[in-house]
């Protein structure tokens, strides 16, 4: 019986990814410079913007809500608490959105390259899927519990976004141009060192 | 058409000869369809492993990381399912040849199964966009496999009652198949938006010229001396 179903199971699956080919989709236009810019500022976002510690803690940690019991009233407690929760919501969608950005360059990138294992680009697909579906349930527990529900989730995305974001910094290594740096315009106006 | 996809048209070729050499065998002799179903299936599923493999290839030939990644997955998949095979027959008490030869067809067509399906996970992952050839070859050979897949596991289970289920299923699926095959193949429909590779002239040489200009441009500025 057991076998039974698993060769139903095969068959509904393969139906099933039928129906997902024949759908309409778009594939990005390949080879354009937006699609590494973005990935680029993707990174810069998540490493230099949203997954820095002390961010981390500005947003989610508890003391701040200590600190509004011991002194504010319950008006002011459910303002803060619903303003939290927003800034947390922002954030989670944000690195989301930033984590989605990474894995189409990903995908669009590695496709054409032999040279990454088989076993690194499953297991970096898992990584990305198990990443997004841990933003999708801690912004169900941001929205249903508030921001304060879940700080080990918090972290372990955190965790997970910031290995996701080295390995995809080594795919755009190549576009850090170190003497670009030399260019920038920098200096003051009145002292122009060229 | 027959140039671009010989290997689908062999298939065709194969299938037309052996529905028809079994019809006139049978009509003469009924004795004929029942000693040359089994042997003359296994041919044409065999040519049918040939049409997937080479869907698969046109669908992923522009791009090597995904075409290796679903090749090496593929041939895994098929590895260890024959290994399973092996293992079955070599441990079954009851073993028979009719069962054994209707038992071998449900495993080889799951191997197809999965074959397609890690075909159609790579197209899907990697966002290759599939010209309407492919497209409907692989929905075809998709429509027909799962179907036949799904009737000889019934058969293996159900036994001769589910025989005339089994016939209306296999032929209406084939029909439909054929359906899709004649739209998608009516005119040459090329993959579309095939990029070219990043080894032959992409970014990375891009970034590499761009890094070798602007390290020739700052020595002519002053080098290292700048601040």
């Amino acid at each position: 019986m057991i076998a039974l179903l698993f060769y139903i199971g095969a068959a509904v699956c393969l139906f099933v990814l039928m129906y997902a080919l024949a759908r309409p989709h778009r594939a990005p236009v390949e080879g354009i410079a937006n699609q590494f810019v973005a990935a680029r500022g993707s990174l810069q976002t998540l490493q230099q913007g949203l997954l820095p510690t002390n961010l981390l803690n500005r947003i989610f940690d508890r003391r701040d809500l200590d600190y509004i019991d011991g002194q504010a009233a319950p008006d002011i407690r459910r303002l803060f608490l619903s303003q939290r929760q927003a800034i947390s919501l922002m954030w989670i969608r944000r690195v989301r959105s930033e984590i989605l950005n990474l894995l189409h360059f990903h995908r669009s990138h590695s496709r054409f390259h032999t040279n990454i294992s088989i076993l690194t680009e499953i297991r970096l697909a898992l990584d990305f899927a198990g990443l997004l579906f841990v933003c999708r349930i801690l912004e169900t527990i941001f929205s249903w519990r508030g921001p304060y529900a879940a700080p080990r989730l918090v972290q372990s995305v955190a965790t997970a976004a910031s290995r996701l974001c080295t390995a995809s910094e080594k795919s755009l290594a190549f576009l850090k141009v170190p003497g670009v740096s030399a260019f920038r315009g920098d200096s003051t106006p009145g002292n122009a060192a060229v | 058409m027959f140039k671009r996809y010989p290997i689908f048209y062999l298939y065709m070729l194969c299938v037309f000869v052996v529905s028809a050499g079994l019809y006139v065998g049978a009509s003469r002799n009924p004795q004929f369809y029942i000693q040359w179903y089994w042997p003359t299936q296994l041919i044409t599923l065999v040519i049918g492993y040939g049409v997937i493999v080479d869907v698969s290839q046109k669908s992923l030939h522009a791009y090597p990381g995904a075409e290796r990644a679903a090749r090496n997955v593929g041939f895994a998949i098929f590895f260890l399912v024959f290994l399973w095979i092996a293992v079955l027959f070599a441990w079954d008490p009851n073993w028979s040849l009719g069962r054994a030869v209707s038992r071998l067809e449900r495993d080889l067509r799951l191997v197809e199964a999965l074959f397609l399906a890690t075909t159609i996970i790579a197209v899907r992952y990697y966002r290759i966009e599939l010209g309407r050839n492919l497209k409907g070859l692989a929905a075809g050979m998709s429509l027909y496999v799962g179907v036949s897949l799904l009737c000889l596991a019934l058969f293996t289970f159900i036994g001769h009652p589910f025989d005339f289920t089994w016939k209306m299923l296999q032929s209406g699926s084939y029909t439909v198949a054929l359906g899709i095959w004649t739209y998608a193949l009516w005119n040459y429909d090329p993959n579309p938006n095939v990029p070219p590779g990043d080894g032959s002239g992409g970014y990375s040489v891009l970034a590499d010229q761009t890094r070798e200009k602007l390290k020739a441009l700052g020595e002519h500025l002053g080098g290292k001396g700048l601040p």
